[in-house]
C-alpha cells in the first residue's frame, strides 16, 4: 500500500476523437488535439477548476490534428507546433490561433509524430521541431526558417518507404550536440546524430515502434524507452555504446496486456501506445496500453553501468524495471499521455473512447 | 480474514483516502496559484528574445558553399598543374620561351598558386626579362609572404637590373626565412661588397651633398662675419656668430677652431678645449685645433697634455716654428716641476699622520654596524657581549723631540684645497719617518699606571692577555694576604682569575668581610662566584665558608639583586643565590 496509485480525478467526454493531449507550460491548462467525425481538426484548451474542467478555447481547422508539442516554444509564448493528417506542420499562437505563425507542408500523408526542443532550456541548442510522417521521412524544422526543413532524413525514393511512427529528441546537453531517435512501423529504430548528420545506431525491434522517449532531452543520453506493438517495452541504457553490441536494454513483453482482477495477466497482447517519463523523476515512467491500462514503472540501475569485454571495449549494462502501479481507465486504448511539469503526479490521458481524463498519482515523492 | 487483518485493511483504506483528500486540496491550491501566475505573466509580456544558436541549415549551407568552391578550385588547379608540369619539362630542356607560355596558361586557369609565378619568373630571368621577373615574384609573394624561392628570384632579377640595394633587401629576407641558405649567404656577401662601393658613394653623396652645400654657404656667411669681429677684438660677438654657424652646419672643423680661439681670448679654457676636441673629431689632422688645445692646456697648467698636443702639432706640421718654440717652453716647465716636485698632500698624510690605533690582528673580527628597518630586525632579546679592550704595549716615542714644521701644520689644515699646492720639503721629515707617532686612545692615555715602566692596564676578566714580557711580570701574585680593604682592591683588579683565586684563598675566611669592606661591588661578587664555581670545585674545596662570609657583608642583599643572567645561570651560583635568598 506504500506504492503510488493513479487515480482518475476528472473525466471529460468530448465529441471528437482525441489524438493528443498536452499540458500548457506554466499553467493549469491542457490542450486536446483531435479529429471531428467530418475530418476537421480540433484544438481545445481546458482549464482545471477543482472537480471539473472548463473549456477555455476551441479552434477548428480544416484537417485533423494528429500530434502537437510545446517543446520548441518558450514558456511564455505558448506556440504549439501541430502536425495534421494532410502532412502540414503549423505553429499556432494559442492567444491568436486564427493565423498560424508557421505553416508548411511537411510530409506526404499524416504527420505521425512530433517533438520539440530548445524553447525552454537555455544553452541546449536552437529551437527545433522534428516530425515523422507516413512517407517515412523524418524532418527537422527551425521555427525561424519557414520554407524548408533544416534536416531531412528521407528514405531513397526508389525503395518502398516505411511509415515513421515515432520521433524524439535527445542528448541536447549543449549547443551543438543533439540526436533524434526515430521508430518505424517495421520495428526499425534509428539514432541519428544531428551534429555529424549520420546514423549513430540502428536496431530492429520485433514489432512496429509506437513511441520513443529519452528520460531527459537536455542531458547526455542516459536512458531511452521504446514501446512497440504487441506489448513490447524496451529500456535502453544509452550511456555506453559498444561498437558491435550497441546499447544494452531490458525488455518487458507483457506491458500492454491488462491485469485481471486477481492480478493474472490475461487477454491479447496489446500495443503499448505511449511512454512518458515523469518530469520530476527520470527513473519513473508511465506506459499506456492498448487495453486502456496505464502502468507506472520504476527503473533501477545495475550495480555497475559499464563493464569491459575481452577487447577492453566498454559495454553498458541494463538495469531492471519494476511495475509500480497498474490501472485500467478505459475499455478502449489509452494512447496519449502527458505529465504536468509543475505539479508532480498530475497527468492527462486521452483514450479512444472520446474522453480525456485528469489523473492524480499519489506517493510519487517516495521515489 | 481475521479481525486484525480487517482492522489493518480498514486503517489502510482510511489512510489512503485521507492521503487522497490531502492531495486534492493541494491540487486545488496549486490550480489557484497557477491561475494567478498566468494572469501576472500576461500583464508582463515576454522580454526580448534570447540569443539563439544559429539555424542549423544555414550553417550547413555556408559550409557546403565553401566545400563546393574548394572542389571547383581543386578541379581547376589540377588542370593548371598539368600545364605547370609541361612548363617544367620545357625548362629542363632549356626551352624557356615555351616554358613561359605553359606557365602563363597555368596561371590563367588558376591564379592562386605562387609556384606558377615564381617558376615563370625564373624563365624571365633566364630570358633576361628582369622587369617581368620582378613583377611575377611580387605576385607570388602576395600569395605567399614567406616563399623563399620568390625572394631569391627577385633578388636575382634586381641584381640583373642593377638595383643592388633592393637585391640586398631580398637577400636578407631569404636569410631571415632560411638562415642556412648557403647560396643566399654567398649572394649576400657579394651584394654587400658591391653596395658598399656603389650605394654609399654614389647615392648618398649625390643626394646629401646638394643639401649640405646649401647649408654650408649660409654657415660660411656667419663664419666670415665672426672672423671680422675676431679681427676687431670683439671676441664674444665672434664666438656667438661661430656658434650660429655651427648650428647650421656642424661638420666644419674650422668653425670650432675659430670659436676655440675666441674662448681662449676670453679665458674660457674648458670650452676652448671641448671645441678643439670636436674639431679633432671631425678632422684628426687639424693642426690649428691641436695648437689651440695646447694653448688652452698650457694656460690651465696642464703641462703634460699641452706637451702631447704640441708634439702632435709638430708631427703633423714639422716646420711650425711656433710649435717648436712652445714645445721647448713647455718642456722646460715640466722639468722645473720635476725638480721642485713635492709630496702631494695625500702621500704626506699617509707617510706621517697615520693614526696610531692598534693594527687589526688576525684574531679580531670586524663588526660593521647593521642598519636594518625595524620590521626586519630580529625579535630575539639582545644578548650581552663582553667587550675587552686590547691596547698593545708600544714603545712610546719621545714627543718632546718632535718638531713639526709650520708647513706641515699648514698642510694639515689645508688638506681640502691642496690640489695644486706646492710645498717645500719639511726639514724634520727623516726623523718622523723612523719613529711612529702614537695617538693613544683616551682610555689608555687616561690611566697612567702606578708602575713606571708600563702604560698598559687591563680590565679583562676571562681573557688571557698576550702581554709583552716586560709587563706580564708586574701582575705577579702578591706574596702577602691583604691587610686592608684598599690593598685588596688595588691588587685584585689587576690579577688574572687564577691569581685571584690564589689571592682569595690566602685570605682567612673570617676576615673576608672586613677586607672586602665598602668597596665590595657586583664585579667582585661575580668574580668570586666564578672562582668558587671553577677552582673551588676543581680542588674540592668547600665554598660554604666563603659564601657564609660573603653573606655577612652588609651590601650582599643589594649585590645579589644586581647579579646578571650569566651568573645566575651558573649552577653553583644558583645554589649560592638560594643560600643568599634564604638569608
Amino acid at each position: 500500500m506504500d506504492k503510488p496509485r493513479m487515480i482518475e480525478h476528472i473525466g471529460h467526454a468530448v465529441d471528437y476523437t482525441v489524438f493528443d493531449v498536452k499540458w500548457i507550460p506554466c499553467s493549469a491548462k491542457f490542450a486536446v488535439l483531435g479529429s471531428k467525425p467530418k475530418g476537421t481538426g480540433v484544438l481545445e484548451i481546458y482549464e482545471l477548476n477543482e472537480t471539473k474542467v472548463d473549456l477555455v478555447k476551441s479552434i477548428e481547422k480544416k484537417s485533423s490534428f494528429k500530434c502537437g508539442t510545446f517543446g520548441a516554444s518558450s514558456l511564455r509564448n505558448r506556440f504549439m507546433a501541430i502536425g495534421d493528417f494532410d502532412g502540414r506542420l503549423q505553429i499556432l499562437d494559442l492567444e491568436r490561433p486564427e493565423i498560424p505563425i508557421f505553416n508548411t507542408k511537411a510530409h506526404n500523408g499524416i504527420v505521425n509524430a512530433i517533438d520539440g526542443i530548445g524553447g525552454t532550456q537555455i544553452n541546449c541548442g536552437a529551437p527545433e521541431i522534428v516530425t515523422g510522417g507516413k512517407d517515412g521521412s523524418v524532418k527537422v524544422w527551425d521555427p525561424r526558417q519557414n520554407d524548408e526543413p533544416v534536416v531531412d532524413i528521407s528514405p531513397p525514393e526508389s525503395s518502398s518507404s516505411r511509415d515513421c511512427w515515432a520521433v524524439t529528441f535527445g542528448d541536447s546537453h549543449n549547443n551543438s550536440d543533439r540526436v533524434i531517435a526515430a521508430g518505424y512501423d517495421n520495428g526499425d529504430l534509428k539514432l541519428v546524430d544531428l551534429r555529424k548528420l549520420a546514423v549513430r545506431w540502428e536496431k530492429t525491434e520485433k514489432n512496429g515502434v509506437c513511441s520513443i522517449q529519452f528520460d531527459r532531452k537536455d542531458i547526455p543520453m542516459n536512458k531511452m524507452v521504446v514501446t512497440t506493438l504487441e506489448g513490447g517495452l524496451h529500456v535502453y541504457d544509452m550511456r555506453t555504446q559498444h561498437p558491435e553490441k550497441g546499447f544494452a536494454s531490458v525488455s518487458e513483453k507483457n506491458a500492454g496486456r491488462s491485469v485481471g482482477s486477481n492480478g493474472v495477466i490475461s487477454g491479447p497482447k496489446a500495443t503499448v501506445w505511449a511512454v512518458k517519463h515523469l518530469p520530476q523523476n527520470r527513473d519513473i515512467f508511465v506506459t499506456c496500453g492498448g487495453t486502456g491500462s496505464l502502468r507506472l514503472w520504476n527503473y533501477e540501475y545495475p550495480g555497475k553501468r559499464k563493464l569491459k569485454d575481452s577487447d577492453e571495449k566498454e559495454y553498458g549494462v541494463a538495469g531492471s524495471i519494476y511495475l509500480l502501479n497498474s490501472t485500467a481507465i478505459s475499455t478502449q486504448p489509452a494512447h496519449c499521455f502527458d505529465w504536468n511539469t509543475d505539479k508532480m503526479g498530475l497527468g492527462v490521458v486521452g483514450a479512444f473512447d472520446q474522453t480525456v481524463r485528469v489523473l492524480v498519482t499519489t506517493k510519487l515523492n517516495l521515489y | 480474514m481475521n479481525p486484525v487483518e480487517q482492522i489493518k485493511l480498514q486503517q489502510q483504506i482510511k489512510e489512503s483516502s485521507e492521503d487522497l483528500q490531502f492531495q486534492m486540496k493541494e491540487l486545488y491550491n496549486w490550480e489557484k496559484r497557477m491561475k494567478e501566475k498566468e494572469k501576472k505573466a500576461k500583464e508582463n509580456p515576454e522580454d526580448a528574445d534570447q540569443k539563439m544558436p544559429p539555424i542549423r541549415s544555414q550553417v550547413d549551407h555556408e559550409s557546403l558553399k565553401l566545400l563546393k568552391e574548394n572542389t571547383k578550385q581543386s578541379h581547376w588547379k589540377s588542370k593548371a598543374d598539368q600545364f605547370k608540369i609541361q612548363g617544367n619539362e620545357h625548362m629542363k630542356s632549356g626551352d624557356f620561351e615555351k616554358a613561359t607560355l605553359s606557365y602563363t596558361k597555368a596561371i590563367e586557369l588558376y591564379d592562386k598558386e605562387p609556384i606558377y609565378y615564381s617558376n615563370r619568373s625564373l624563365c624571365h630571368i633566364k630570358l633576361q626579362k628582369f622587369n617581368e621577373a620582378v613583377s611575377d615574384c611580387d605576385k607570388a609573394l602576395k600569395l605567399d609572404g614567406k616563399y623563399v624561392k620568390a625572394f631569391y628570384r627577385r633578388m636575382l632579377a634586381n641584381e640583373g637590373l642593377g638595383f643592388t640595394r633592393l637585391a640586398l633587401e631580398d637577400c636578407l629576407k631569404v636569410l631571415e626565412i632560411d638562415p642556412k641558405n648557403t647560396e643566399a649567404l654567398n649572394c649576400c656577401q657579394r651584394l654587400k661588397n658591391v653596395s658598399n662601393e656603389t650605394t654609399h658613394e654614389s647615392e648618398k653623396l649625390s643626394k646629401e651633398n646638394i643639401k649640405e652645400n646649401d647649408v654650408k654657404t649660409n654657415a660660411d656667411h656667419f663664419k666670415n662675419q665672426g672672423n671680422d669681429f675676431l679681427k676687431s677684438g670683439n671676441y664674444e660677438k665672434a664666438a656667438s656668430l661661430y656658434s650660429e654657424a655651427i648650428k647650421l652646419y656642424n661638420k666644419d672643423p674650422f668653425y670650432f677652431t675659430n670659436r676655440s680661439l675666441c674662448f681662449i681670448k676670453l679665458e674660457k679654457f674648458d670650452e676652448a678645449i671641448s671645441d678643439c676636441d670636436k674639431a679633432i673629431e671631425l678632422d684628426d689632422k687639424c693642426v690649428k685645433a691641436y695648437y689651440r688645445r695646447m694653448q688652452a692646456n698650457e694656460c690651465l697648467g696642464l703641462a703634460k697634455r699641452a706637451l702631447e698636443d704640441c708634439q702632435k702639432v709638430i708631427e703633423i706640421d714639422p716646420k711650425n716654428s711656433e710649435a717648436k718654440a712652445s714645445f721647448q717652453r713647455i718642456n722646460q716647465r715640466i722639468k722645473r716641476y720635476d725638480k721642485s716636485k713635492v709630496l702631494t698632500p695625500i702621500q704626506s698624510t699617509e707617510d706621517f699622520f697615520t693614526p696610531s690605533f692598534t693594527k687589526p690582528s688576525d684574531t679580531l673580527i670586524k663588526v660593521d654596524p647593521i642598519d636594518k628597518p625595524a620590521h626586519l630586525r630580529s625579535k630575539k632579546p639582545l644578548k650581552r657581549v663582553d667587550i675587552n679592550e686590547f691596547i698593545e704595549a708600544k714603545t712610546t716615542a719621545n714627543y718632546s723631540n718632535i718638531q713639526v714644521s709650520d708647513e706641515i701644520i699648514d698642510y694639515l689644515f689645508n688638506t681640502g684645497e691642496c690640489g695644486s699646492f706646492v710645498k717645500e720639503e719639511p726639514p724634520k721629515k727623516p726623523k718622523l719617518d723612523n719613529d711612529k707617532i702614537k695617538v693613544e686612545t683616551p682610555s689608555a692615555s687616561k690611566s697612567p699606571s702606578s708602575n713606571s715602566n708600563s702604560v698598559t692596564n687591563s680590565k679583562s676578566l676571562l681573557e688571557t692577555h698576550q702581554l709583552s714580557n716586560a709587563t706580564s711580570t708586574t701582575y705577579r701574585l702578591p706574596e702577602m694576604p691583604p691587610k686592608s680593604t684598599a690593598e685588596f682592591h688595588a691588587n685584585w683588579k689587576d690579577l688574572s682569575l687564577e691569581n685571584k683565586f690564589k689571592y682569595l684563598k690566602s685570605i682567612a675566611p673570617n676576615k673576608l668581610t672586613s677586607i672586602l669592606g665598602a668597596g665590595f661591588e657586583s664585579d667582585h661578587l661575580s668574580d668570586i662566584l666564578k672562582i668558587l664555581s671553577t677552582f673551588y670545585v676543581e680542588e674540592n674545596l668547600e665554598p660554604q665558608n666563603i659564601l657564609g662570609e660573603l653573606c655577612k657583608h652588609n651590601e650582599i642583599s643589594i649585590l645579589v639583586m644586581f647579579m646578571d643572567e650569566l651568573d645566575k645561570n651558573d649552577a653553583i651560583s644558583k645554589q649560592i643565590g638560594q643560600i643568599f635568598l634564604r638569608e
